[in-house]
């Protein structure tokens, strides 16, 4: 499961009918060790730059600039009853992360 | 499946329904003989195996044999860790981890 920031909504009307209603999210993916550093130190990653960013199914009904964690392809459609198609579904706000810096 | 040292945790209180009770670990996959990392930090479900920081542990990376051992027919997760491994052996040299 990879970790990202939630950095926008998308809005698509006309679109195939079956992703179940569901929020469609854009996320900024992020490492586990930036997350951690953000959640625990709240250094602030400006949300603004989009640069690389994801779009995913919102699963726990994540809200602007939250710390989530992501699942993608046949994972995330088993996330949601109705298995909508979708390539990545948001199943975690993060509260916490404890993450030991280690050599790499 | 893969060899990885439990790194850290996570929690959070707003999830899927399907991991409510369940430790969310982060790790990253390690050399299974220098024991070195080799790979991105993931998060992966403890289903069973109570695993702390610091353990060198089995991870599946599969989505069917997860959901068949947290016992699901449906579920979001795909790793999560299956033992904690207690030596690795290649050619000659044995490297112990408990």
């Amino acid at each position: 499961m990879k970790a990202g920031r939630v950095i926008g909504r998308v809005v698509a009307t006309s679109k195939y009918p079956n992703t179940g209603g569901k929020k469609i999210l854009m996320l900024k993916p992020m490492t586990w060790e930036e997350v951690a550093e953000a959640v625990n130190g709240g250094k602030d990653i400006s949300p603004k730059d989009s640069g690389k960013s994801v779009l995913a199914l919102d699963a726990v009904g994540a809200g602007y600039s939250e710390y989530v964690f992501y699942v993608s392809s046949k994972e995330a459609c088993q996330a949601f009853e109705e298995e909508p198609i979708c390539h990545n579904a948001v199943i975690g706000i993060i509260d916490g992360v404890n993450l030991v810096k280690g050599e790499t | 499946m893969f060899i990885a040292k439990v790194v850290g945790n996570v929690w959070a209180t707003r999830k899927h329904p399907s991991l409510e009770g369940k430790k969310l670990m982060l790790i990253c996959p390690v050399d299974g003989m220098k024991g070195t990392r080799s790979g991105p930090v993931q998060l992966a479900i403890d289903h069973s195996m109570d695993a702390g920081p610091g353990d060198t542990v089995l991870i599946i990376d599969e989505g069917s044999s997860c959901r068949q051992m947290m016992g699901a027919g449906k579920g979001p997760t795909r790793t999560i860790i299956a033992g904690i491994v207690d030596s690795v052996s290649a050619g000659n040299k044995t490297k112990k981890y408990h």
